[in-house]
């Protein structure tokens, strides 16, 4: 063991907390649906604004959100592979998501609630191209263009792969109630 | 399946729905939709299955502990003043570091640690040698493609000279088997060695996590980085306030 202090390159920290830290929500919301493990997006987030902060330096202005977030999604990807060998507790994810509030009535809530985790866990149940763009799209409102960035891949990628999560999301419909006509 | 004659249509109605379409995109939709039952039904689903996403699966909001975290790591971060003179980048950059040295870390060095010393006694030779460089040149542009053909990555080559660290040359070492890069500056009397090789999965982890920092072996100054999927560690016989110094020079954009 050897004693280290931290160093780290010198920003601005102003700037930081004005074009980064609003996202900070951003990237915690989609740190839980990439990775689908409460305890484990805590850490995920963590680990990618402290990238962010030794990154900062690097960025050059822009999409601060999509920044950020492509942050997020490489860290997530990393600590997963480092996991990738221990046991997971899949049958758990959808639960582990949080689900509505339960309304007034309790049994519409019995209902609502049993919707919403059925969506939950058909969502959880995307693979994970698939339910990164489309999460990115409905529950963060990003662009194409800002989906594009953050995943890497081209626009006309984004957009087949947002139709087919909506496919298959439309097409799980196990809980009845695909769409509230 | 058959083909769906309306097929064209599909990723248009998304994109209408996703607000990417052109307003004459948008009404071309609008007039087909109106007449076709069955694309009206997938603008329907979609957008039904928007506003159940929207409403059943409230984002997530970062954790308290989260924000403490990243709260108490910011207040510790060096700042740099945006419009802030070169020497007060120094003094709060310095001041950042004595900061951030009140949290000590204790890391698990694994097989960085006999690295280290390798480092450190490649160092040392390349003084006793009197020879510390292979190539002699203050410029970067004549250092950097001195090591084209001898490493296979590319190391960061910088012009601090207005910073009080000229640069003097670069050499190559093998250290623990593989070549690495040596970027020599100088400061006052003293040699700065900055080696540089590919990083490791281990190193760049310690990186993010904001592991690598500034510290002292044999009675040297070290510094250990990552910037660029580089790893670079410092070794220079001047003081550890120089070598952070350095660092902060070296990190400027
Ligand atoms: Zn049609």
């Amino acid at each position: 063991m050897v004693i280290l202090s931290r160093a780290t390159p010198p920003i601005d920290r102003a700037r930081f907390e004005a074009e980064i830290l609003p996202h900070l929500d951003s990237a915690s919301n989609f740190a839980r649906w990439m990775v689908r493990d409460p305890g484990l997006s805590e850490d995920v987030v963590q680990e990618a604004m402290l990238r962010a902060l030794t990154y900062f330096a690097g960025f050059r202005g822009g999409d601060g959100r999509a920044w950020l977030l492509q942050i997020v999604r490489n860290t997530a990807n990393s600590m997963l592979a480092q996991r990738q060998s221990q046991p997971q507790a899949a049958s758990d994810e959808a639960a582990a998501m949080n689900v509505a509030d339960p309304a007034h009535n309790p049994e519409e809530a019995a209902s609502a609630m049993q919707g919403a985790a059925l969506l939950a866990r058909a969502l959880a149940a995307l693979p994970d191209e698939l339910r990164e763009c489309l999460v990115l799209r409905e529950l963060e409102e990003l662009s194409y263009k800002q989906i594009s960035e953050v995943v890497g891949v081209p626009m006309g990628t984004v957009m087949s792969r947002l139709w087919r999560a909506r496919q298959a999301l439309l097409g799980a419909d196990a809980g009845g109630a695909a769409h509230a006509s | 399946m058959q083909a769906d004659p309306c097929e064209e249509f599909h990723l248009l109605i998304q994109a209408d729905l996703d607000g990417e379409l052109t307003a004459n995109e948008a009404a071309e939709v609008a007039v087909h939709v109106a007449g076709c039952p069955a694309c009206a039904k997938i603008q329907a689903d979609l957008l039904g299955l928007r506003l159940r996403l929207r409403a059943e699966l409230p984002r997530a909001a970062a954790g308290a502990a989260t924000r403490a975290a990243v709260a108490k790591r910011l207040a510790a971060m060096p700042a740099r003043p945006r419009t802030g003179a070169r020497r007060s980048s120094w003094a709060s950059f310095a001041g950042g570091i004595a900061l951030a040295a009140s949290i000590l870390l204790l890391v698990p060095m694994v097989d960085l640690d006999g690295t280290g010393r390798e480092l450190v006694a490649a160092h040392v030779q390349a003084l006793q040698s009197g020879n510390p460089v292979a190539v002699e040149s203050s410029d970067r542009h004549t250092v950097k493609p001195w090591f084209d053909g001898k490493i296979r990555f590319s190391p960061a080559v910088k012009d601090l000279t207005q910073d009080g660290f000229p640069l003097i040359g670069g050499r190559t070492e093998v250290i623990g088997g593989q070549t690495v890069a040596v970027m020599v500056y100088r400061r006052r009397g003293h040699l700065i060695d900055v080696f540089a090789w590919p990083s490791g999965t281990l190193e760049t982890w310690r990186a993010a996590l904001g592991l690598d920092g500034t510290g002292t072996r044999d009675g040297f100054a070290t510094a250990t980085w990552v910037s660029d999927g580089i790893t670079y560690h410092a070794v220079s016989s001047t003081d550890g306030a120089e070598m952070v110094h350095f660092l902060g020079h070296w990190w400027e954009p």
